[in-house]
């Protein structure tokens, strides 16, 4: 069981470069597949957390953005105007969760965006400089192949380690998806947007909405829309 | 004055060569500039390319004329010729004069011979111990390449052997990437079927996961597929119940015998 330990200090150790080097108050570094699936390997601290879960639960926020572009996306202050327009819910969930600017930066294999990392700051920030961003575009470099293959080491793994300090692969919303399926008849894409509007609507993790279903002390098929 | 346009051609050559290599370039592109470059440049009739697989095995990727390429074609039909010893050892190998070869390449001598070409200078693609190809320059003339044709087509070759190199290993790094990124996809479909599994028998996902499993294996199926299937509903929940006790049912006889 040396394996699940290394790997819990393995994503703290992936982080830790981006905290020392750039003016960043946390980040999280999230492995994404072609397919869509993505694990959080690494998180500094719960604001990064939840950035990382609301993104997740939205659909919106700079690493969708990244994902779709392959591009830094670069946001210094949330509360600007087209940060507004573009993402509508996220901006503000952010700023209410602690976050006032973010960085995020695409994780590149040649031309296969494979991930995200993403930095936040608890005060509005100056656009960073020429320096710092080439300074964040080579840590990113350099932990990308560490990242997946953290991502796919704890992927191999048939239980989530419980000592794990990161959302990892959100086992229990795939799992809650699943049952939703049978219980509302309905695909599993379906399932997961469902799941994903319920947790905005009544204002809960999605973390936490699902591992209620799980633990089937919350019945979606059984609630009146 | 002629010396000075060939300087300017060959630096000209190397920025295309380098340029090439800059973003997305292609493979082929980069070969065939490659090839064009050194008969436009270097006092050759014709020049051409042969590039190892991931097997070894050398194909012909580029040529100027049809004839090189023929020539090129019958050395590794037999496998046997100058630019095929280059390939195989790495070094350069140059035959001034074609029909003076005796009777070391038959099949190379008819080949070139026939088609006009009395020359060849063949240049290897490689970098330390690696080879990768070779750069090949015939004439129509008999005579050794002049040393600074020599010494410009190793230059213009190494330039490309580090193009073609870096490309494959983007490419293997991609191929990893896939890879990896692969686990995720697989987790992700074995956690929703258990989801299915649960819901539809009524179990804790712990013990959906332990029926998944037996039955995967006692179909000798893999896990991820029985996941997808059960997730895209083309099998049914109840069918993976049915098939557990065919599972066990060996098992509890044994104890009786």
């Amino acid at each position: 069981m040396v394996g699940p330990v290394t790997a819990i200090d393995e994503g703290a150790a992936l982080c830790a470069p981006f905290l020392r080097r750039l003016p960043a108050d946390g980040l999280s570094i999230v492995v994404v597949s072609g397919a869509g699936a993505q694990s959080t390997v690494g998180t500094t601290d719960t604001v990064a957390a939840r950035l990382d879960q609301l993104q997740f639960e939205l659909g919106e926020g700079p690493t969708p953005d990244v994902l779709l572009l392959g591009q830094p996306v670069l946001t210094p202050d949330l509360r600007a105007a087209d940060v507004r327009n573009g993402w509508p819910l996220f901006g503000e969930a952010a700023v209410a969760v602690g976050a006032d600017g973010m960085f995020s930066f695409p994780m590149l294999v040649g031309v296969l965006t494979v991930g995200v990392v993403s930095m936040y700051s608890g005060t509005v920030q100056q656009p960073w400089t020429a320096a710092a961003l080439q300074t964040a575009a080579g840590l990113t470099a350099a932990a990308v192949i560490p990242a997946l293959e953290l991502a796919a080491r704890s992927a191999a793994q048939h239980e989530r380690d419980p000592r794990a300090r990161t959302a990892e692969l959100r086992r229990e919303v795939h799992q809650a998806s699943g049952m939703l399926t049978v219980q509302l008849d309905c695909s599993i894409e379906e399932s997961l947007s469902l799941l994903r509007a319920y947790a905005f609507a009544h204002a809960r993790p999605i973390d936490a909405v699902a591992r209620d279903i799980v633990g089937r002390t919350l019945d979606l098929g059984a609630e009146d829309e | 004055m002629p010396d000075q346009s060939r300087e300017a051609k060959l630096s000209r050559a190397f920025v295309a060569l380098a340029d090439t290599l800059v973003t997305d370039y292609d493979l082929v592109e980069l070969m065939q500039t490659l090839v064009e470059t050194c008969a436009d440049v270097l006092d050759v009739t014709a020049a051409g390319l042969l590039l190892k697989d991931a097997s070894d095995d050398l194909h012909v990727l580029a040529s100027t004329t049809e004839d090189a390429r023929f020539v090129e074609v019958v050395q590794l039909g037999v496998e046997s010729g100058p630019c095929w010893d280059c390939a195989a050892t790495g070094r350069a190998v140059s035959v001034p004069d074609i029909e003076a070869t005796g009777d070391r390449w038959p099949e190379f001598r008819d080949a070139a011979l026939q088609r006009g070409l009395r020359a060849v200078h063949a240049t290897p693609l490689r970098l330390r111990e690696t080879v990768i190809g070779t750069v090949n320059l015939f004439n129509m003339r008999t005579g050794a390449l002049n040393a600074s044709d020599a010494a410009a087509a190793q230059a213009l070759s190494d330039v490309a052997t580090i193009g073609i190199l870096s490309e494959r290993a983007t490419r293997q790094h991609e191929l990893v990437g896939a890879q990896l990124q692969r686990a995720l996809d697989s987790r992700v479909v074995i956690e929703q079927a258990k989801g299915v599994l649960a819901q539809s028998l009524g179990l804790s996902v712990d013990d959906a996961f332990g029926v998944l499993r037996s039955f995967a294996r006692a179909r000798n199926r893999g896990l991820r597929d029985v996941a997808a299937a059960l997730v895209e509903r083309r099998l049914d929940a109840s069918a993976i119940l049915e098939g557990a006790p065919s599972v066990s049912a060996p098992r509890r006889t044994d104890p009786r015998e």
